[in-house]
């Protein structure tokens, strides 16, 4: 369980605060899509919840460790993984074993541990071809997937996904977001996406729509789809399906995918 | 306006060579008339972004001619200062290319390059920023690093305006934008129709690219796929199957209403004009 209590933060001491009294508990095992417009402070939201923000007041704690404690802190990013929009950001190795390697090495875990839980994930995301290749020649869809069997080598509970498909093209974009309904539903990870389409959201429990460094709207996505005035207010898209929806005659289909 | 006659591309061996020995393009032919809005759409790798920095010589073909406005610019030793005035792409992230302190700075560095008098740029810049939507007074001496991604990626757009090319490129325009940015820029692009603009649009976005343009070109593996229009284009499934692309979620809508028996035209691309259609529908029901 991760618990955001009073949390207030800024960049620095002379910036206005992202946030000034956020409280949130997200639930394991919920899967969580968080929209809202640039600058709404989705993504410093989120660098607090794995603990690369530290409150400037307030606390954030995930499954009882507190991000504020330096050692504490160390196993919270551990435990919250985060991938972000552009895998070139997170990219650091020189071959694809390596870079699946790399956190588990900064992790201190030793070699022969390492080797297994390297192979499986290579396996896992098909990613066994492409080994001993450079990162920088894979396609960007492949490099998504290199950054997520990467982030799941060190077996976080929790894996923020920071607007993880906006660069990619709509078969590699359907695909990272099967992968993602997948590791939920099996249970291996409780996901927290981050995203500006909302039919994305659509596969998630539980919908928060940040404005202003505020919570504005906190339900499931298919409540809040049903109300457009406010998430116009929040400049965050309504899926079409349910904009259709609330015009179409009576005795018109408009479930499941057109 | 813009002529492509058999133009391949490889990246010359020994540099990116060994990493892809095959053509990146091949075999490309196709026009584009004055005016026209063309999409460009094919799965990742098949080499649209490589095709667009051909259109004002950013990249040279390996063989085949290109025209631009009637002037080869193939030809060896051409000056391409002319050409890349009359083309301006705008690229994926443009924002990441600002260097100047001020907006202001930053939408008159081209022009005056060109040597264009001050009184001019002061008259194009106010301009574009009209046809952006955005208030020049408001922006002026802010610093371009301190912008939203939206009024970033519009500044970007506004500093390829000022140069008045007859061609605007777009690559990706809509990545990293907010539901207001795109809608925006979606506004923008619609209203470059007013001009005699050309406009080439790249985008994953296929409810974007149904919406906005009245031809599509399609690569896949390098070469052309289809080029047509896009009711053609989107009407065929396997033809977009073959590409890895979806009909945009407009033309499923569409598509599906139809055959419920709505008298909706097969020709309706803007889910802005068929969330309208149906308000109608309700108010004389």
């Amino acid at each position: 369980m991760i618990v955001v209590k009073n949390l207030a933060f800024s960049y620095s001491p002379e910036s206005p605060f992202v946030f000034s009294e956020l409280n949130l508990t997200l639930k394991e095992g919920e899967f969580v899509s968080f929209m809202g417009s640039n600058g709404s402070g989705k993504t410093t939201l989120a660098r607090c919840l794995n603990g690369l923000n530290l409150p400037s007041r307030g606390e954030v704690w995930v499954d009882g460790l507190n991000s504020s404690n330096p050692a504490e802190n160390m196993k919270i990013r551990a435990r919250v993984g985060m991938v972000f929009q552009n895998p070139d950001n997170q990219i650091v190795s020189t071959t694809v074993e390596r870079e699946v390697a790399f956190g588990l090495e900064n992790l201190g875990i030793p070699h022969a541990e390492m080797q297994p839980i390297v192979e499986e994930k290579l396996r896992q995301f098909d990613l066994e071809k492409y080994r001993y290749r450079a990162p920088h020649t894979l396609s960007g869809g492949e490099k998504q997937l290199l950054a997520l069997a990467s982030v799941l080598a060190m077996k976080p509970r929790y894996v923020i996904f920071d607007e993880p498909t906006s660069l990619l093209d709509p078969l590699w974009r359907e695909r990272i977001l099967e992968t993602v309904a997948e590791l939920h539903k099996s249970g291996q990870i409780t996901p927290i996406l981050i995203t500006q389409f909302p039919e994305e959201t659509l596969q998630s429990d539980r919908l928060i729509v940040l404005n202003e460094g505020k919570i504005f709207l906190d339900d499931s996505p298919g409540k809040i789809f049903e109300k457009p005035e406010p998430l116009r207010e929040a400049g965050v898209g309504i899926p079409l399906k349910f904009q259709i929806r609330s015009l179409l005659p009576d005795g018109y289909r408009w479930e499941g995918e057109a | 306006m813009i002529r492509f006659q058999d133009v391949s591309f490889r990246y010359s061996e020994g540099l990116e060579g060994f990493l892809s020995s095959e053509a990146v393009l091949q075999n490309i032919s196709f026009r584009i008339a004055p005016g026209e809005f063309v999409g460009l759409v094919g799965p990742s790798g098949s080499g649209k972004t490589t095709l667009i920095q051909h259109f004002n010589g950013l990249l040279k073909p390996t063989t085949g001619k290109i025209w631009v406005a009637g002037e080869e610019i193939t030809e060896k030793k051409k000056n391409l200062k002319e050409i890349r005035k009359r083309v301006g792409i705008i690229f994926q992230f443009p924002e990441l290319q600002f260097f100047e302190n001020t907006v202001f700075e930053e939408v008159s560095y081209g022009p005056q390059n060109l040597g264009i008098p001050a009184a001019e740029i002061e008259k194009r810049i106010q301009k574009a920023f009209e046809w952006l939507d955005m208030d020049l007074n408001r922006f002026r001496r802010r610093s371009p690093f301190r912008l939203s991604e939206g009024e970033k990626r519009r500044v970007a757009i506004a500093s390829v305006l000022v140069m008045e090319p007859d061609v605007l490129i777009f690559d990706e325009p809509t990545a990293g934008l907010d539901y207001t940015g795109v809608t925006l820029l979606r506004r923008f692009i619609r209203n470059l129709r007013r001009t005699n603009k050309t406009v080439v649009l790249v985008s994953h976005d296929m409810d974007f690219i149904a919406e906005l343009v009245d031809r599509v070109l399609c690569l896949k593996d390098g070469q052309v796929h289809f080029d047509g229009t896009k009711a053609d284009f989107f009407a065929n499934d396997s033809l977009l199957r073959e590409a890895k692309l979806r009909p945009p979620e407009i033309v499923r809508w569409v598509r599906r209403l139809r055959q419920q028996g709505l008298p909706l035209s097969a020709d309706l691309f803007s889910s802005e004009e068929l969330l309208q259609f149906l308000r109608n529908l309700k108010k004389n029901n």
